[in-house]
């Protein structure tokens, strides 16, 4: 069964003041297997945050389908098995990170499941371990961004949705969070990622689609592409519409 | 009540304590203490029923002070810092958001009222040690913690009333002002209302969209038990109990209006 | 680090010497007529509209003004100050008229110094809708209508109520007296049986029983004269002729050991 999957999904944003009728995607449809790293490509303004948003139910397409392990994404009881990593780390920036993945952890029912030491762990993972007693409003961007992934593991759930989950760290970290995500696909995790940052999506990804103005110009697994020539390349070629 | 809305309510109210705009609340209710004991002696000679008025008015503003610099400012910041999108991403449904967000605010509310109840009642009780000759008739403490707590209350209504039309509006500032249109409304209708339905000049439609005013926006003027409290002037029967009622079933309404619309949103 | 020093320094002295001469040159207060145009004052309606809640703050706040403005006032005030006055006055009143103050200060000054007790009436009157346990409003409204209009009829009637909300004997004797001046029996005695009702002291049973007998007799003489002017068109001579022109056969005894008699047209006890 795919794990997440979309069909011709179309979303308009209304006209209001000071902004005309804007169609951002374009009936959208791929699908994602279960256990496959999943690339999410395009340049900014593509669709693809509007994308993640409909799979998390932040907004709704006005048509279309899209099911999450079958089930719409409307149903607030899917999203028990997915972690959401956002592009702009947002949370409650008094909280400390402790108290935020703690809170987490509870709302999903892994509190019990897994125990306190779980925390630790992803904090040491994330290289968070000394600030964890700190609010989030102390934290650099970096920081940020590796405490959003954090809480997207704690409750260890089988889907994970990142937004741009490389942008804002440093290339040390880069490297860290590229392995993590390594091991997370290991553990058989399925993983829908978007990002702008090819280089790194090569080394993970097992598929991608490159979107642009709201529509797929490929779907496709990243073998054939990367063995004729770079991704970069490729990219750029589909954009400009020379594939 | 669901573990969820109790966690969600537990984050909304620390987030919002740590905002430290209770301490600001805090050093309000302190100042208007120091203001009350340096200035209230010159102003006449009814002094303990100018300084109850005065601490009462003192919560009745700390409350206020609360919902428009953290209660607002958090909803809109919620939509426009994607905030919400933490909580939204968990197995939570909009509804127990809004729920756990207004029982948190509740809380900090609650808070608030307590902090600012105590250099009221001890004002209060300065002045009537300092000037026994002064002391209302029929003054009797409860009343004075009642009148404060319906302070409390008319805010708690106030507040559903404020998501609602944060639910409806996107903009932040058209929230804010809407809200300030809907708090000075709220204060005044029941004598707006009363004015028109005795006045002989003004028109049936007018009087009829001031009545429909009435249903619409919450009727804050109706918690105001200042004569109550410092004179001790006999409400009507059973006042309190139909307040409640009122409040709750207007809470309730404006929170399930809300849910219902943040339900359709986008985010 | 010299320099921002200096500066500061600099600063600080214009800052000083600024308000120090700002301070010297803030006209006194003045109490002109022009400054005290009652038109600029808000009306109650709009200041009620915009107030809500806070209204016995902005109550408290016209009280303290009116209180500073009529420490500057004295008997060669103009009218029109003291019309100003009034208003602010009454704003006070208004937005909380639950307020004693403003009632007091308003008895205090308008009949004594401005020598305008009908508006000191008509401002005392709203009080005595609203402060209903305080006896002392419409004591002073008695008062006013007793010392300064000398209207006892009214002055007995709020007397009356005066004592009617403390319980107040002294003061119910008090308004039945100027009842009587105004020519008001019947008041005089429901009052006074009332007072009786609520009064176990045996003197001052007595005292009020007396009263409310010469009263009584005050009554019956009324009534004798009456019908003697229909009989006679005109105004006996004297009390005495009632009883000679067979209209009654005696006349009432008084308690007050003293006989009645008739003087200026008005029968009289005391």
């Amino acid at each position: 069964m795919d794990t997440i999957f979309l069909e011709s999904v179309t979303k308009r944003y209304r006209a209001d003041i000071g902004r005309t009728e804007k169609t951002v995607l374009d009936n959208l449809s791929f699908c994602v297997k279960e256990g496959t790293v999943f690339g999410f490509l395009g340049p900014n303004g593509a669709g693809k945050s509007t994308t993640i948003k409909i799979l998390l139910d932040f907004i709704r397409p006005d048509s279309g389908r899209v099911l999450i392990n079958g089930v719409s994404p409307d149903c607030h009881e899917v999203r028990k098995g997915i972690g959401y990593m956002s592009e702009k780390p947002c949370a409650y920036v008094n909280m400390t990170i402790m108290e935020l993945l703690s809170f987490r952890a509870s709302v999903t029912g892994a509190g019990k499941r897994r125990g306190k030491g779980y925390a630790d762990e992803l904090l040491e993972k994330t290289g968070l371990v000394e600030h964890k007693n700190r609010p989030l409003k102390k934290f650099s961007k970096g920081m940020l961004q590796r405490a959003s992934l954090a809480l997207a593991l704690v409750h260890d759930p089988k889907i994970l949705i990142l937004d741009e989950p490389l942008s804002g760290l440093d290339p040390l970290m880069r490297y860290e969070v590229i392995g993590l995500l390594r091991d997370l696909k290991e553990e058989g995790k399925t993983i829908f990622l978007s990002s702008h940052i090819l280089n790194d999506i090569e080394k993970v990804c097992d598929e991608i689609a490159i979107l642009n103005n709201g529509r797929i110009l490929f779907v496709g697994r990243i073998d054939d592409v990367s063995i004729h020539e770079g991704l970069e390349e490729f990219f750029v070629k589909t954009l400009m519409g020379l594939q | 009540m669901n573990n969820i809305i109790l966690r969600i309510a537990w984050l909304s109210f620390n987030e919002g304590i740590r905002q430290r705009t209770i301490y600001g609340v805090s050093a309000f209710g302190l100042i208007m203490a120091a203001a009350a004991y340096t200035f209230i002696p010159f102003i006449g000679f009814d002094v303990c029923r100018v300084v109850i008025d005065f601490m009462l008015m003192a919560v009745s503003a700390g409350c206020l002070m609360i919902i428009f610099f953290l209660c607002l400012p958090g909803l809109i910041g919620d939509i426009r810092d994607q905030t919400v999108y933490f909580v939204l991403s968990c197995p939570v449904s909009r509804e127990e958001y809004i729920l756990g967000r207004f029982f948190g605010f509740t809380m900090i509310l609650f808070i608030a009222l307590v902090i600012l109840d105590v250099p009221a009642l001890l004002m209060v009780k300065l002045y009537m040690m300092k000037y026994p000759g002064y002391v209302p008739l029929h003054f009797e403490w409860h009343k004075l913690l009642l009148a404060s707590f319906f302070r409390f209350y008319a805010a708690l209504v106030f507040l559903s009333f404020v998501f609602l039309v944060w639910s409806i509006m996107e903009s932040g500032v058209l929230v804010s002002i809407a809200a300030i249109i809907a708090y000075l409304i709220g204060q005044n209708i029941n004598t707006v209302k009363n004015i028109a339905m005795a006045s002989k000049t003004m028109g049936i439609a007018a009087k009829k969209l001031i009545v429909f005013a009435s249903w619409i926006f919450p009727n804050l003027g109706y918690f105001n038990l200042n004569t109550y409290a410092v004179y001790g002037v006999k409400l009507p029967e059973y006042y309190m109990v139909k307040l409640l009622v009122y409040g709750l079933s207007y809470m309730s309404i404006a929170i399930v209006i809300t849910m219902f619309l943040f339900k359709r949103r986008d985010l | 680090m010299i320099k921002k020093g200096l500066v500061l320094i600099i600063a600080l002295l214009f800052y000083v010497s600024g308000f120090y001469w700002l301070s010297l040159n803030q006209p006194m207060e003045t109490f002109s007529t022009e400054h005290m145009n009652a038109r600029l004052l808000p009306s109650v309606s709009f200041l009620k509209a915009v107030c809500g809640e806070f209204a016995p703050l902005v109550s408290d706040v016209f009280f303290a003004y009116g209180a500073v403005l009529a420490s500057n006032f004295n008997h060669s005030t103009p009218k029109e100050n003291w019309g100003y006055l009034f208003q602010v006055l009454k704003l006070s009143r208004d937005m909380d008229p639950y307020f004693k103050d403003p009632y007091r200060l308003v008895q205090g000054i308008y009949p004594w110094i401005a020598k305008m007790p009908d508006r000191a009436i008509s401002f005392l009157k709203k009080g005595v809708d609203f402060r209903t346990w305080d006896a002392i409003l419409s004591y002073y409204i008695g008062f006013d209508y007793y010392f300064f209009s000398e209207r006892y009829r009214e002055s007995a009637r709020y007397l009356f109520m005066s004592a009617r909300i403390d319980h107040n004997p002294f003061m119910g004797t008090l308004a039945s007296k100027i009842a009587y001046r105004g020519g008001d029996v019947d008041t005089g005695i429901t009052f006074l049986t009332g007072v009786l009702k609520n009064t176990l002291n045996e003197k001052t049973r007595n005292t009020i029983m007396m009263r409310i007998n010469a009263l009584r007799g005050v009554k019956l003489l009324k009534k004798a004269v009456t019908e003697y002017k229909k009989r006679y068109g005109r105004m006996p001579g004297s009390l005495e002729e009632l009883v000679s022109k067979g209209i009654i056969h005696k006349l009432p005894e008084n308690p007050y050991k003293t006989p009645y008699r008739l003087e200026a047209g008005r029968i009289r006890f005391d």
